[in-house]
């Protein structure tokens, strides 16, 4: 613990780790607003395919994002075990549907590599880079450029 | 009396002819007795005994008949019993029709009443036919086979039936002994007045003999010394008297019309001319004494030579008939006779040879008649022994039905304990059914609160999914909060930490759970399957329970059956050993028949009437009877004649006696 404290003393980032379609990615925990149990949607007329629709959060309308869709993998069919990431990206709050959240990760910044420079730049406008430890490859989303387009889309 | 005018040639004939005539009589008599006797001898044992026998052997093959039926109906058809069972049963009818038919053609008087009991026989018979298809269609009884219901059913029609038949039978069979009964008591009577007639014929026979001869010998006795030798030796004695000079002397019968007549008139004529002489010697005394002398010895001597003639007549008359009152037939008259009597000697010899010939045909005759009895004896002791080995075979067939009715009880026993050894099964079975509805009731019990307990860890699992997500949420609360929430987070960490342990042994006991209701549902799908499979033993054990009763209920009308076969069969035996005694009877009967043949025949040989062997014996008879010719055959017959009575009893007493003894052995 003590050795944990130092580190992030040096440049620590606090990251919460999430699956999706059975891939880890992590955000940082500071651009994340709460995490909340799946609750239906409403659908959303003429909404991009990724976009499930919009639930009611404590009088506020939230959009919700469906991960694994987003990325090009299959929709995601939702259930109770499904969690919904509360995500503050610059003023707006999201939701992004993830298989499962798992845990809070304190990763110092030389942890943190830079994706491969290889084949699909879309990848890459998503991921700004990948962690690895213990035997796992955890993606770091850039949430601006996940929801950017989409949201402004939406939004016009 | 005109016998006085008769000849002395014809009073010497006249006993004779009375003789034969007697002899002859007594021949004719019991020849006629005799052959009447045989032939009633002759039927009884030729005829109506082996009828008797006949209509035993008859129900012998008909217990055969049934006795086969039940073999075909219990045993195997391919089992060697089954197949002499099979093929007794066409046999039996067979031996029994032809014994009906012999005993019909036996005793034809009796022909209605056994062709009633052929036909019932025949009725009997062929209601048999069923219950031995029975027997070769359904399979043969054997120890753990299953009897299939409709077997069962043929079973029961088959032993219904022989019960009825076996009653039938039992009837028909008992109606037979009795009818049999009479037949032999028919013949037993016929027997015994057979016997009686013999004796009484013997009897007869002896007794008029021995009073003709009595009575001929009497009459021969009288007329030759009454009628012959007095009056000769009356005049005889006239004649010495007149020949010493007696002229006043009377001379009787003068009137008389046979040669003592002839010989009286002519003594008168010479008593006349003695007086004559007399009064003429007295007229000249003074005759010459030589010339008177001379005279009176002429006169002497043909007085002297008449008288010695006659002498030698009725001497050999009366030693020729004292042979025959001796029984002698041999005996002739010797040619040494005076000329005058010639003729009486040739009439004399003539008539006994007649006798002898007679007394010959009448010994040939006894002979004859005693090789018949002794054939009719020898054929009774036959047919004794054949009964006794009938009746030896009755007791063997009666020992073996003892012993199949001891198999059959045998095995009633085994069905019966076969039957409560199935109810206790039955009773188990229903346990068991019980138990296993309860188990199937226990296993889906704990389906249910496997159920319920599955339901319990989701929930449990829901709180720790929220659990996880509030320490998640506390976590990123204390993130944002910076170095000040450094000690919450570690919290919520270990919250967090809790809430996954709690969630991943959550899902440990829901595999747990999930793997137990799989086993579960298995045991239930398990123990239905015993339950069914119960609920069908439970069936088929109800089936055996009822397939088991019928046996033993089977089992036990055949018992039942084969003892009732079983007193018949000892009825029979009875019987028969009732038929073998009465035989015995018969045997010892005819036995007797012959001893009295043989003194018949012994009663004729003491007539001589030839064989050369023992003439000198007969001659030396002769001399020492000669001269007490008219006293031994009167004393003879008396003794000879209650001999053969006694004896008769004797032989009679052994007869039974030994009869009696043969039982006690038998």
């Amino acid at each position: 613990m003590s050795n944990v404290s130092e580190k992030t003393a040096v440049a620590a980032r606090e990251m919460i780790a999430f699956l999706v379609a059975s891939q880890e990615f992590c955000v940082d925990v500071m651009s994340v607003r709460e995490i909340r149990v799946w609750t239906p949607a409403t659908p959303i007329a003429h909404a991009p395919n990724y976009v499930v629709g919009v639930v009611n959060l404590r009088g506020a309308v939230l959009p919700i994002i469906d991960f694994a869709a987003r990325l090009g993998f299959p929709p995601t069919q939702p259930t109770t075990r499904h969690a919904i990431l509360v995500a503050q990206i610059g003023e707006r709050s999201v939701g992004l549907l993830v298989d499962g959240v798992s845990e809070i990760l304190t990763v110092t910044q030389d942890q943190i590599q830079p994706p491969p420079r290889v084949g699909a730049e879309i990848a890459s406008k998503f991921v700004s880079g990948v962690v690895a430890i213990q035997n796992r490859m955890i993606c770091v989303v850039t949430l601006d450029s996940l929801v950017a387009q989409s949201v402004d889309s939406m939004a016009a | 009396m005109n016998i006085d005018n008769l000849k002395l040639r014809t009073k010497g004939l006249i006993p004779l002819v009375i003789m034969t005539l007697v002899v002859a009589g007594m021949v004719a008599f019991g020849a006629a007795k005799l052959a009447a006797i045989s032939d009633a001898a002759g039927e009884i044992i030729e005829h109506r005994d082996v009828a008797a026998v006949d209509l035993v052997r008859a129900t012998r093959a008909m217990m055969e008949a049934p006795y086969s039926a039940f073999g075909a109906l219990l045993y195997d058809p391919n089992a060697p019993e089954g197949k002499i069972a099979v093929a007794g049963f066409p046999k039996a009818i067979a031996d029994a029709n032809m014994f009906f038919d012999e005993g019909s053609k036996l005793a034809p008087d009796k022909a209605g009443e056994i062709s009633k009991f052929k036909d019932r026989f025949q009725a009997i018979a062929g209601k048999a036919k069923r219950p031995i298809e029975i027997g070769k269609a359904i399979p043969p009884l054997s120890l753990g086979r299953k009897i299939k219901p409709e077997e069962l059913d043929q079973f029961a029609e088959g032993a219904v039936l022989m019960a009825e038949i076996d009653m039938q039978t039992r009837t028909l069979i008992s109606d037979i002994v009795e009818f049999n009964s009479k037949l032999i008591a028919e013949n037993a009577q016929a027997a015994a007045d057979l016997r009686a007639q013999s004796s009484q014929a013997t009897t007869l026979l002896v007794a008029v003999g021995t009073l003709a001869t009595l009575l001929a010998g009497a009459f021969a006795l009288w007329l030759s010394s009454a009628k012959i030798a007095a009056p000769l030796a009356q005049l005889a004695g006239r004649m010495v008297a007149l020949a010493k000079g007696e002229l006043t002397v009377h001379i009787e019968g003068q009137n008389r019309r046979d040669e003592v007549g002839d010989m009286a008139r002519a003594v008168l004529v010479f008593k006349d001319a003695a007086v004559e002489n007399a009064r003429l010697g007295r007229e000249a005394v003074a005759r010459s004494a030589e010339a008177e002398g001379e005279h009176g010895r002429n006169e002497e001597a043909q007085r002297s030579a008449i008288e010695q003639e006659r002498a030698v007549v009725v001497l050999s008359i009366g030693a020729a008939l004292s042979r025959l009152a001796a029984k002698d037939l041999t005996f002739r008259m010797p040619a040494d006779i005076p000329e005058a009597y010639r003729k009486l000697q040739a009439d004399f010899n003539e008539a006994i040879a007649q006798l002898q010939d007679a007394m010959r045909s009448v010994a040939g005759s006894a002979d004859a008649i005693q090789s018949g009895t002794h054939e009719i004896a020898t054929a009774s002791d036959d047919l004794s022994r054949r009964t006794e080995q009938q009746a030896a075979g009755l007791e063997e067939t009666a020992a073996a039905l003892d012993e199949i009715t001891a198999t059959v009880k045998r095995s009633a026993e085994g069905a019966n304990h076969a039957r409560e050894v199935v109810v206790a099964a039955d009773g188990d079975v229903k346990k068991s059914a019980v138990v296993v509805r309860q188990a199937v009731e226990a296993m889906g019990a704990i389906a249910k609160s496997s159920g319920q307990i599955s339901q319990i860890i989701g929930l449990i699992d829901e709180i720790a999914f929220q659990t996880n997500l509030l320490a998640l949420n506390a976590g990123v609360e204390a993130a944002r909060a910076g170095d000040a929430g450094r000690g919450f987070a570690v919290v919520a960490s270990e919250v967090r930490a809790l809430a996954q342990r709690s969630a991943d042994a959550a899902k440990e006991i829901k595999g747990l759970i999930s793997t137990s209701t799989t086993q579960v549902d298995q045991g239930v799908k398990l123990v239905g399957e015993t339950g069914k499979s119960l609920e069908r033993i439970m069936a088929q054990v109800t089936e055996i329970n009822d397939v088991v009763a019928g046996i033993a209920a089977g089992a036990k009308e055949q018992a039942t059956a084969l003892q009732e076969i079983n007193t018949a069969i000892n009825q029979m035996d009875q019987s028969t050993q009732q038929n073998a005694t009465m035989v015995e009877q018969s045997a010892a009967a005819s036995h007797s028949l012959s001893q009295e043949t043989a003194q018949l025949s012994s009663l004729v040989e003491q007539f001589k009437v030839g064989g050369a062997s023992d003439g000198s014996a007969m001659r030396r008879e002769l001399q020492k009877v000669a001269p007490h010719a008219f006293e031994k055959p009167v004393r003879r017959p008396a003794p000879s004649a209650p001999a053969p009575a006694p004896k008769l009893k004797v032989a009679n007493g052994s007869a039974v006696s030994k009869s009696k003894e043969s039982w006690n052995e038998f």
